[in-house]
């Protein structure tokens, strides 16, 4: 009886169909029976957005500082192309990424072609080849739009990036060097004191393999982890047949974020020699940062397990006031050279522009509306 | 461009409340962990939403519970507290440091009693939900195809009236389902409410959010 009632049920989705002719109805456009040539809506496709001269003048004056400091230090500015065949992309790119990337098939030649998602993959392939012979370190910049299919903050899907890529320069030296340039470049664009977050994908990586997880549990297991979710954790932790020391030490990561104490703290319950040469490698970076009066506040967070994509060391991120998430992104990659086929360890970050300039407009505000309210005498 | 800010000053924290169930047991644990949110409770019946609660240098919003996730995750608040059923729906980047343990329910798929779905004979199955995403994910996980149908209330009449086959809703004791003649097929989700914590404000002001968390995992191990 029921399924009598379901046949009958009205067909559903005829909403934007109707609204649109109604809009066009509105605009005092004809709507003609047969098919004629009509005008479409002009409408951006999402997570896509113009600037206005003012935005667009932000904006540029954003990336021209970051690339004046960039220029500064002695890094050569590079320009990639937008789009490049996805099997080359890809060799820089983890699951994620890919899955976020807008392919298609170029019609000249029948190959899958993606815009780029992460402009580090070409630069990597940029050293590996041009570079193939360069004796010494070779450090780049860029600046340039990615384009993402993610759910991003504000729905955005093209992002505005400047960043750097120091290429054969092993070590807390080479991290040190451009995490003190990322504080620099900040500063040069408002943003002062920014909280510096360091992590290790060496050590996360010791980690979950020293738990000796079944894939799909160790995925969740650092799903808990990156959500610093210790119930769930603990669940699946239940299945390792890893030493009891690693179970205790990832049960642990979830706590071990803090001033860089925390990792004189980790040392104590650090699981093997794994871990214990990250962690000794953080320390190192932490006194090469503050050796260098790099004006930041060090933030150090052993469970941040982001970033599995090329990372392989230090991985580090600023946060800001104003700003929801970090407004860079980076960190040591010394396999990812290897794969354009040029072993070369590797460091480098992106400056996520529009969250910066977010922020800064952002601060602006909260300090005019504080200004505005002391003045009436508000509370 | 030249106008310099100071990023890491400390500053009143903001924490986003659902109003409801979960904020009426809330309130109490707060009180427990040496949190007096007496404020928030009165202001509540004077119908305002953002509370100052200066002796411990927080402000507090009351949302919507579905909300919640949506002030954490763009910072307008810095954490907050959400049920579980919520946070898996919207799966937002979020820290979610602890489950507090009060309003407690599941998360159900339900189909009548005298009508029930047999998956391998019937060609199009239909979910009437509150929670596309979550079945969404449920039934792909078990290889189902089957058409989601999103209603914001009154789910449990669905079935009944030849809107779906089968639906996804929370249940408690599951007095609902029995007076629509209903039965639960299998339990998706144990919910609770969690604490949420935005990823800036867990990395600029985490030992302020961690001392609270804390406390709060004290009372609630008890």
């Amino acid at each position: 009886m029921r399924r009598a009632q379901r046949g009958s049920a009205p067909p559903r989705a005829k909403g934007p169909a109707r609204g649109l002719l109604a809009a066009r109805k509105a605009r005092g456009g004809a709507v003609a029976a047969t098919s004629v040539v009509r005008p479409p809506t002009p409408r951006l496709p999402a997570g896509m957005r113009d600037y206005a001269p003012q935005a667009a003048a932000v904006r540029l004056r954003t990336v021209e500082a970051l690339l004046a400091v960039f220029g500064r230090a002695g890094f050569a500015r590079v320009i990639t192309p937008a789009f490049e065949y996805e099997e080359v992309l890809a060799l820089g790119l983890g699951d994620a990424a890919r899955a976020a990337t807008v392919r298609f098939v170029e019609p000249s030649s029948g190959q899958v072609v993606a815009l780029r998602p992460d402009i580090t993959p070409q630069i990597a392939r940029l050293i590996a080849t041009r570079f193939r012979d360069e004796p010494g370190p070779v450090r780049l910049c860029y600046e340039g739009t990615v384009v993402r299919l993610e759910r991003a903050a504000h729905g955005q899907r093209e992002l505005s990036q400047a960043g750097v890529e120091l290429a054969g320069l092993p070590g807390p030296s080479g991290d040190a060097e451009v995490i003190a340039l990322a504080v620099e470049a900040l500063a040069a664009v408002g943003l002062d004191r920014p909280t510096i977050d360091l992590g290790h994908l060496g050590l996360a990586r010791e980690v979950l393999s020293a738990l000796a997880l079944r894939d799909p549990e160790q995925q969740e297991a650092r799903r808990c982890i990156a959500k610093r979710d210790r119930a769930g954790l603990d669940e699946v932790l239940r299945l390792s047949r890893g030493s009891r020391p690693a179970i205790e030490f990832a049960r642990l990561l979830p706590e071990l974020s803090g001033s860089p104490a925390v990792l004189a703290t980790a040392k104590k319950k650090a699981p093997n020699g794994g871990v214990r040469r990250a962690l000794a490698e953080l320390a190192a970076i932490v006194t090469a940062i503050q050796a260098r009066r790099v004006e930041a506040r060090l933030h150090v967070d052993l469970g941040e397990v982001r970033g599995f994509d090329y990372y392989t060391g230090v991985r580090f991120q600023a946060f800001v006031e104003g700003a929801p998430d970090a407004v860079l992104r980076g960190g040591r990659y010394d396999d990812l050279l290897a794969r354009y086929g040029r072993p070369s360890p590797a460091v480098g970050f992106a400056v996520d522009v529009e969250a910066v300039t977010g922020a800064i407009e952002l601060q602006a505000g909260v300090a005019a509306r504080a200004g505005a309210s002391n003045r009436r005498g508000d509370k | 461009m030249k106008k310099k800010t100071d990023t890491t000053g400390s500053r009143t924290l903001t924490l986003a409340l659902p109003r409801g169930r979960i904020l009426d047991e809330a309130l109490p644990l707060f009180a427990r962990a040496g949190i007096d949110l007496g404020a928030a409770d009165r202001a509540r019946a004077g119908r305002r939403l953002i509370i100052p609660i200066p002796e411990h240098d927080l402000r507090i919003l009351i949302v919507r519970d579905v909300d919640v996730p949506s002030y954490v995750e763009h910072g307008a608040a810095d954490f907050g507290i959400s049920g579980r059923d919520v946070l898996e729906e919207q799966d937002r980047d979020l820290y979610e440091p602890l489950d507090l343990g009060i309003g407690r329910c599941r998360m159900v798929v339900a189909e009548p009693e005298d009508s029930p779905v047999d998956e391998r004979a019937q060609v199009h199955l239909r979910y009437a939900t509150k929670f596309p995403e979550i079945t969404r994910r449920h039934l792909q996980a078990r290889g189902t195809v089957a058409e989601i149908i999103k209603l914001y209330g009154s789910i449990e009449i669905a079935p009944l009236v030849g809107l779906a086959d089968r639906i996804v809703d929370l249940v408690s004791s599951g007095e609902t389902l029995r007076q629509h003649n209903l039965r639960e097929v299998e339990t998706i989700l144990e919910v609770s409410a969690r604490v949420c914590v935005g990823r800036a404000a867990a990395k600029l002001h985490g030992e302020r959010i961690d001392e609270l968390v804390s406390r709060l995992r004290r009372v609630v191990a008890k």
